[in-house]
């Protein structure tokens, strides 16, 4: 409940609104830049990586150029040098010869001093040094067993005698170099070897420096073997993201250089996914040992059968775009809160006001406005803001100066209405105070049963009734004044008196309208005028005269059910016009016959939809309703069938009914 | 529950014609068209009810105000064309005795010409 009338109040709401908005914005930004950077960061690596891998491969070819140069020049230097110590030997054995030839020697001297000193050399860098004849016959060999024997079993590469191809292409080229497997000094494995071939032709020597080629391969693979060391040492040092190893292995799968014991998940599976990148220079991706999803990169050496490869966790990959974008959350949220407590600022910055203007009108709902001014709109509220809140406040202030005045004024309406309210009310007590209300009127007279009720449509009223006893006769009017209000009621009360005095004084009721008439027209500038029935009626004998003065036509109800219209008109409705005729009529009541007179209000009442109550039905109502009690039911009933014609529509003129039973003398003799 | 009222020229008399429902809501109207036609010493009217559907006590009294007006002008005031229901009131009223009344609109310009 706390919470949701938080959110219902202003405040909470532009501060809600305000929050969303930077969060939404905080999002869109991190969203986009995760994957910018992310992409970024990726692409970078992979350049990285890249040229890793480039440079690996860069330095593994230019290393093995050196190689190749290295060993070639290895072997050409050796070739060289047995060269030079051939011919050093050669010079040597001419020296022998020239001793033989001086004579100091003998030829055979010379040639046994030379074998000897020629068992004593050995070729520098080589392995030993051979002589033999030109049938093949071994002068000079490390091993002394074979000394004299023929060596014409050894062959070359190409499956010549090796002694056969010496000389023949000695004897061709002056000297040849030659590559043959010879068997070890000591024992009978075949090791290859190279030779360098003179020959001393004066004695048909063949003088030859023999290496073992294994010795330079040897050299070759030791310079390798240091480079793999070296490379295994500095690409140890090359730094790849994420603990990833840079690694070279060879076309059959074995280890060049080896992943560091981090990197321990490259089996067999992964280097098939790596030679497969290193054709097209794609991204391989594989399955770490523990599941973890790796990336590699990988380039092939062709000249040394070489793969080398680059791989990395691909977590470890996009670590610096999640670590970017954890540091830009954390900036983020910083901002946001900062922009949060801004904007709880501005929202109650904005909602203050509101709520003192809220306060100002709860002060105004419990204002008196008769009394004087309690509170006052603050002037930071009125004067110093020009914003939609000012104009509010002036509306306020301006609603509420109008609200006491209004209310004043109504006040003094409400009070002028209140007085002539009562004084219309006193008018109404002295209205019907004129007319005679006690019932049953005349208890001591059993000839008649009267009642009578008039009904106002405002608080006064232009109907009038009365009746008085005058000796035997019962002397009765009904009237009705044209128009409402307080002129018809004075015109009431006027004809009332004036009816009254002429109903006592003249002889018959024509001479008492027309009586009345005079007096009122006499001096009337505005022309009221009153419509009225005076009857007389003998209470002994039933004779009724009677004068109409314009009024609706009484109804007489016969003893045998009738219903009579007493429709004569006797002259103008009174008040007119002077000096008016009135004609007297006259009729007869039997005992137990009604006579029933009204006004137009009770003809002219209206339902809901406009349609007249009419004398047909009131005729209908009186002969039904009249048999079956006294004089005061049967107005009861009448105005209980008016009420339901009516049914709730605002009753538009006066309501007069005066009904009157002539009961006769003889049922009255009958009681007593 | 109103009341129209229209003005003719005719050679004899104002010919003035009402229709509607004449009331005390309503006799107000009748009072400003119908009285200041009787202020002239000698003026001839007639009123021509024919549209006329109901008539109230009230109203009565704006006929009876034009009648005694033209009495004390020395002019003639002719009531003509009462429908059954407003002729009833009149007759009822007993004012048919002190106004002139014609069934039509040609009885009543006869009568004004005589």
């Amino acid at each position: 409940m706390p919470l949701r009338f938080a959110i219902r109040s202003l405040k909470a709401r532009i501060f809600l609104a305000l929050a969303a908005i930077l969060l939404l914005v905080a999002c869109v930004v991190m969203v986009y830049s995760l994957l910018a950077v992310r992409a970024s960061a990726i692409a970078a690596e992979e350049r990285s990586v890249q040229n890793v891998l480039r440079m690996a491969e860069l330095a593994i070819r230019s290393e093995y150029h050196t190689l190749l140069a290295g060993k070639v020049a290895l072997v050409q230097e050796r070739k060289a040098r047995f060269r030079e110590f051939d011919r050093v030997v050669l010079q040597t054995l001419a020296h022998y010869q020239a001793l033989a030839q001086q004579g100091r020697l003998s030829e055979a001297e010379a040639q046994a001093l030379a074998l000897a000193w020629l068992q004593k050399i050995r070729p520098v860098g080589g392995e030993y040094l051979l002589v033999f004849d030109r049938d093949g016959v071994a002068l000079v060999y490390p091993e002394p067993a074979l000394l004299g024997t023929q060596l014409s079993g050894y062959t070359d590469f190409k499956g010549r005698s090796v002694v056969a191809a010496a000389w023949d292409e000695a004897d061709r080229y002056g000297e040849t170099v030659l590559i043959y497997d010879w068997k070890a000094v000591g024992s009978d494995r075949l090791v290859q070897r190279y030779g360098h071939f003179l020959p001393y032709r004066p004695w048909n020597w063949m003088v030859a420096s023999v290496g073992r080629v294994d010795e330079v391969q040897g050299e070759a693979d030791a310079r390798l073997a240091q480079f793999r060391a070296e490379l295994a040492r500095s690409l140890a040092q090359v730094e790849v993201i994420g603990n990833g190893a840079v690694f070279v292995f060879d076309g059959q799968g074995q280890w060049v250089v080896r992943p560091s014991a981090a990197n321990g998940d490259i089996d067999a599976q992964a280097q098939a996914a790596l030679r497969a990148a290193a054709g097209n220079r794609a991204t391989a991706r594989f399955r770490g040992q523990d599941g973890r999803a790796m990336q590699g990169w990988a380039t092939y050496v062709r000249a040394l059968d070489w793969y080398v490869a680059v791989s990395a966790p691909e977590d470890a990959l996009t670590a610096p775009a999640r670590e970017l974008v954890t540091r830009q959350a954390l900036v983020f949220a910083g901002g946001l809160l900062l922009g949060l407590l801004l904007a709880w600022a501005v929202a109650s910055g904005i909602a203050r006001p509101l709520v003192r203007l809220g306060q100002y009108a709860r002060g105004l709902a419990g204002a008196d406005f008769s009394a004087e001014r309690t509170q006052t709109m603050p002037a930071a509220l009125l004067d110093e803001r020009q914003d939609e809140i000012g104009e509010l406040a002036r509306s306020f202030a301006s609603m509420e100066t109008a609200l006491y005045r209004n209310v004043r004024t109504l006040l003094a309406v409400t009070g002028e209405r209140e007085r002539i309210e009562g004084e219309l009310g006193v008018a109404r007590d002295i209205q019907l105070g004129l007319l005679p209300k006690v019932f049953p009127a005349f208890p001591e007279r059993p000839e008649i049963d009267l009642h009578a009720t008039l009904v106002s449509a405002r608080e006064i009223g232009g109907d009038l009734y009365d009746f008085f006893l005058a000796g035997d006769t019962l002397n009765f009017t009904i009237g009705d004044v044209a128009g409402k209000g307080v002129p018809a009621a004075l015109f009431m009360a006027i004809t009332k008196t004036l009816m009254k005095t002429a109903g006592e004084s003249c002889a018959t009721p024509a001479a008492a309208v027309r009586q009345v008439n005079d007096h009122l027209a006499r001096d009337n500038p505005n022309l009221m005028f009153v419509t009225a029935f005076n009857g007389v009626l003998d209470l002994h004998s039933g004779a009724l005269r009677y004068a109409n003065a314009g009024h609706n036509p009484p109804l007489i109800l016969r003893a045998d059910g009738r219903c009579e219209v007493l429709r004569s008109v006797s002259g103008p409705a009174l008040g007119a016009f002077e000096d008016m005729d009135y004609t007297g009529y006259a009729a007869q009541l039997q005992a137990g016959e009604w006579l029933l007179l009204y006004t137009d209000g009770v003809t002219e009442a209206m339902d809901g939809e406009g349609r007249l109550y009419g004398e047909a039905r009131l005729l209908a109502q009186f002969a039904a309703l009249a048999p079956q009690g006294s004089a005061a039911s049967l107005i009861r009933a009448l105005m209980a069938d008016l009420a339901l014609h009516a049914g709730g529509t605002d009753q538009s003129d006066d309501i007069t009914l005066l009904a009157i039973r002539y009961l006769g003398v003889d049922h009255d003799k009958e009681q007593t | 529950m109103a009341i129209t009222t229209t003005l003719a020229n005719l050679p004899e008399a104002l010919l003035l014609q009402a229709s509607g429902r004449l009331d005390g809501a309503t006799s107000p109207e009748l009072e400003k068209a119908l009285l200041p036609l009787l202020a002239d010493a000698g003026s001839r009217v007639l009123l021509d009810l024919a549209a006329l559907d109901y008539v109230s006590s009230a109203g009565l009294r704006i006929i009876l105000m034009a009648a005694k007006r033209a009495k004390q002008a020395g002019g003639r005031f002719v009531l003509c064309g009462l429908q059954p229901q407003v002729s009833e009131v009149f007759e009822m009223s007993g004012f048919t005795r002190i106004l002139e009344l014609a069934p039509t609109v040609a009885d009543g310009r006869a009568l004004l010409a005589g």
